[in-house]
């Protein structure tokens, strides 16, 4: 679905943030993107939706160099959950999940059928459905994320693209996210690409788990194969010990 | 108000735009009367002058009523004078909150007006300047003169923040707002500078600078009326995109948004909005920052709906404000003075009001 | 310090003029020779009661107004001026003249370097006294007036005599002035009731804004009631104010003066005539509006006469008609 080819990126002219990238994501995948601050991984994932443009190399979506498709037709095929959503309004939950329908209405147009019963099965999927008519920047953390990724949704993406979904949430409401995006995965065969930060969390929900250091990928592929101690201490420059198997966990050493 | 709905809310603006556009007719120095009005307003059509003279009306059963001729100067007073006034009121008043409304969204920042961008400062300037340059030449050639420069420069200050903010192929929202604040203080400075060093006799410029509907003729409206009206439907429709840049330039990215064309598109539009009302009215400041904030607490920031719902509570609210300018006290008070004076306070109500978000 | 009483009589007399009933008493000079009570003569008290201690006679004068710069022109002083404001244009040599003050305020440094002996202003464009005290810290003697009527504007003329030791010319001026005023007068007078025109003042006028009028209670009001007219618009300010137009076409007016003033440009009778919303006007309908001279209106000085005559003519012209 997406290649990664050669990616080299830099901000304004400033030392490359990414250093000659390569990926592959298959369809049905659900990526783990994980590296300490500062290695990239944000700024990989907007190479990836085309907001950004690398110095060399490409990315190509779907086969076609994603810097020839306009922004309406990558909004159909990729959804973004950033990391950060600031409102400059008090919106409400349902005009957000609406908002995902832009790509897919005429401008002239007031009427869009198909997208009202986006709306509704996105914002039932993750759970907003009574949170309708709240104002967003007066939810939770958890319920404003589910209403972010209701938007992302709503936009009805063959890849969905996030951005440390769990950031500033607890165990349960990082867990719920996860099973969330998950399900979507299995179910609809969205391709996920998640940049996280919590090890386990991604060993426990990715099939796949790229390893990022200094804008450049340490390791990719399986779960097992890639969150070795070696290549954990390699990256993140911390002693642990990897427990393999079913209850697959990741103990930091003193 | 969610009780009322969203449609209801729309029924209610429609009908207090009607409203004050019967009772901005109606006040002034003479009080009119709705029968008077009504016929005031026939006899303007093209082939109905009859109403404005006596007639008499034959109903069946042989019921007849007769109406003697308008008094004096009512004709003029209500088709050359309020009416004009009301309207210009109306367009200026929608112009200023849909430009408003759609700035805000666009910078996403509730405290945008689309004078901040430096519309009014470049329009005061240009004004002047003709001011200046026509001095002792005929009145036609000084009022040209005076619209022409004074939207040439409201645009193009706007032009030129677009133009100082660029960074390589894109402009960057912030910059943007910077560099229109920053050239409004210079072109305010630089228009004190003229009227102080130049000007014979500053009453009329200052008095003109401070904003007024009044004396408006229809040709002004010819101007002003499709502008803003063609404007409205235009960013009606762009609606959505502003949503998106409601959730920032990044987002609206996302969401599939070709930001530099949008951005361009509403710009230029919403510029092109308020700049058109300068040469005619002068400074109106405030109601673009007012009226979609006040609209916002009745239907939400969904902009689909609220750059309507602007447009018909902007001209309600502009045609009010005239109406209180004109009447208020024996003399006129610029229309400029009472949106001002009314836009501080509700500026200083937002700053003290907990749920603002900037 | 007490004045000498002798003085204050003479002033007070020379202020106790009536000018209503049409006759200015004239009071002759007391040769005094003594050097002492000469040296006194030099000292005034203005119309608002400023003490001005000259010594001697002034040789070196500055006026802050065009209608003072016209009065000391028309008394024969015109060679005392050192300086004046900038919209002084009367006589001509005044636009060449320093200019000291305009409205952005005075030029204090400009004043000192001109030595004057004594400076006129005029309270009306200083209301709150801000010029004059600044002149006064600089210690340079002040006489100011305060016209309210035709009857303050002679005492200043008479009063620019006596500053100027030119009381001769000034009583001709004065005489003049109320000759022809008093047959103005005795003409409007027979004018009948019913046939009193309301006559329509406009100083500035562009067809953007409201009209500013000039109503009764300005000169130029007390100008249109002494030609026989009354005040389309009646107001106590004092000041032109503006108008709204919609007033004004209830008004109705017989008469419209539009003046050109060297201040309120771009005002003539094609404006108006030029502009529908007037049409409903009586004025407009028997074409009675009229380009007047704004500067003969408006300016309390010597010219008013040639304001009040002009009015007057239109004004019978009208009646006549």
């Amino acid at each position: 679905m997406i290649r990664v080819k050669e990616v080299v990126f830099g901000y304004n002219g400033g030392a490359p943030v990414l250093n000659g990238i390569d990926l592959r994501v298959r369809k049905g995948d659900m990526i783990g993107i994980l590296g300490p601050n500062g290695s990239g991984k944000s700024t990989l994932i907007g190479n990836m939706c085309g907001t950004l443009h690398p110095r060399h190399g490409t990315v190509l979506l779907e086969g076609r160099d994603i810097r020839s498709l306009r922004r309406k037709e990558i909004a159909r095929k990729i959804a973004v959950v950033p990391q950060k959503s600031d409102l400059g309004f008090d919106y409400r939950v349902e005009e957000i999940v609406s908002m995902g329908r832009y790509p897919h209405i005429g401008r002239f147009s007031f009427r869009d059928p198909d997208g009202r019963k986006a709306v509704e099965d996105a914002m039932e999927q993750t759970g907003v459905l009574e949170l309708r008519e709240k104002i967003v920047d007066r939810l939770s953390g958890g319920e404003r994320q589910r209403v972010m990724i209701a938007r992302a949704l709503a936009q009805e993406p063959r890849i969905l693209m996030l951005d440390e979904p769990t950031k500033n949430l607890d165990i349960r409401h990082s867990m719920d996210i996860m099973d969330l995006i998950r399900k979507r995965n299995e179910k609809q065969g969205i391709t996920v690409l998640s940049v996280l930060h919590d090890l386990d969390l991604a060993a426990k929900y990715c099939d796949e788990i790229a390893l990022l250091k200094n804008g450049k990928i340490v390791a990719v592929g399986g779960v097992e194969e890639v969150l070795t101690e070696r290549s954990i201490e390699k990256v993140f420059d911390i002693k642990v010990r990897v427990h393999g198997g079913r209850g697959f966990h990741i103990e930091v050493m003193g | 108000m969610r009780t009322v709905g969203r449609r209801g809310t729309f029924i209610f603006l429609i009908i207090l735009l009607l409203i004050s556009i019967l009772v901005g007719i109606s006040i002034g120095p003479e009080n009119l009367y709705l029968p008077h009005i009504v016929r005031g307003l026939i006899s303007g059509l093209p082939g109905l002058d009859w109403a404005a003279r006596g007639f008499t009306l034959k109903g069946p059963l042989g019921l007849e009523s007769h109406f003697g001729p308008l008094p004096r100067g009512y004709q003029t007073i209500i088709l050359d004078i309020r009416l004009p006034v009301v309207v210009m009121a109306l367009f200026v008043g929608v112009g200023l909150s849909v430009s408003g409304a759609s700035l805000q969204g666009l910078f996403k920042n509730p405290l945008v007006d689309p004078f901040i961008i430096g519309i009014s400062a470049g329009g005061a300037f240009g004004y002047v300047l003709a001011v200046i340059l026509t001095e002792g030449a005929s009145i036609w050639i000084s009022q040209f003169l005076k619209v022409l420069l004074s939207f040439l420069f409201s645009v193009g200050t706007v032009f030129m923040a677009y133009l100082l903010s660029r960074t390589g192929s894109k402009v960057p929202l912030t910059y943007l707002l910077l560099a229109g604040v920053a050239l409004s203080a210079s072109l305010t400075a630089a228009t004190q500078m003229m009227v102080y060093l130049s000007v014979e006799n500053p009453t009329p410029v200052i008095f003109s600078l401070m904003g007024s509907c009044s004396l408006t003729k229809w040709w002004e409206i010819g101007i002003v009326a499709p502008v803003i009206l063609m404007g409205t439907l235009v960013l009606s429709a762009f609606g959505r995109d502003l949503n998106a840049f409601s959730a920032g330039e990044e987002t609206a990215k996302h969401l599939g948004v070709d930001t530099e064309r949008s951005k361009t598109t509403i710009l230029v539009l919403a510029s092109l909005m308020a700049a058109i009302t300068v040469p005619f009215c002068g400074m109106i400041g405030f109601v673009g920052l007012m009226v979609p904030h006040i609209m916002r607490r009745f239907i939400g920031s969904d902009q689909r709906l609220l750059i309507p719902a602007s447009a018909l509570f902007g001209g309600a609210f502009l045609i009010i404000c005239d109406l209180v300018a004109r009447s208020l006290l024996d003399v006129t008070i610029p229309l400029g003075i009472i949106t001002g004076l009314l836009g501080g306070i509700f500026f200083i109500y937002l700053l003290k009001a907990k749920r603002v978000g900037v | 310090m007490k004045k000498p009483l002798l003085l204050l009589m003479a002033m007070a007399s020379i202020l106790a003029i009536s000018v209503l009933s049409g006759c200015i008493e004239t009071e002759s000079e007391t040769v005094v020779e003594d050097e002492k009570i000469e040296s006194m003569i030099w000292n005034f008290t203005d119309p608002l009661g400023g003490k001005v201690v000259l010594g001697s006679e002034p040789e070196r004068i500055v006026t802050m107004t065009p209608a003072l710069t016209e009065i000391m022109n028309a008394v024969g002083a015109w060679e005392k001026v050192v300086g004046c404001d900038s919209s002084s244009d009367l006589p001509p040599e005044a636009k060449e003249l320093e200019h000291v003050v305009s409205w952005q305020g005075l030029d204090a440094e400009k004043l000192v370097l001109l030595k004057p002996d004594l400076v006129i202003m005029d309270r009306t464009l200083d209301i709150t006294d801000m010029i004059y005290t600044e002149i006064k810290e600089l210690d340079i003697p002040v006489y100011r007036i305060y016209p309210k009527n035709i009857s303050d504007v002679l005492n200043a003329i008479r009063a620019v005599g006596e500053l100027t030791n030119e009381t001769v010319n000034a009583t001709a001026v004065i005489d003049d002035f109320v000759e022809r005023m008093n047959a103005v007068s005795q003409a409007a007078n027979e004018i009948a009731e019913e046939d009193i025109p309301s006559v329509l003042h406009v100083t500035y006028y562009d067809g953007t804004a409201d009209p500013w009028i000039a109503t009764d209670s300005t000169f130029s009001g007390s100008l249109i009631i002494i030609a026989g007219g009354e005040c389309a618009i009646s107001d106590s300010s004092g000041y032109g104010v503006q108008m709204s137009l919609e007033s004004i076409i209830e008004s109705n007016p017989d008469i419209i003066f539009c003046s050109q003033s060297s201040s309120w440009p771009t005002l003539t009778r094609e404006t108006i005539l030029g502009d529908a919303r007037w049409s409903d006007i009586n004025a407009i309908s028997s074409d009675s509006v009229f380009d007047v001279a704004g500067d003969w209106c408006d300016r309390t000085g010597p010219r008013m006469i040639l304001g009040l005559e002009e009015f007057h003519g239109h004004i019978m012209d009208h009646v006549e008609a």
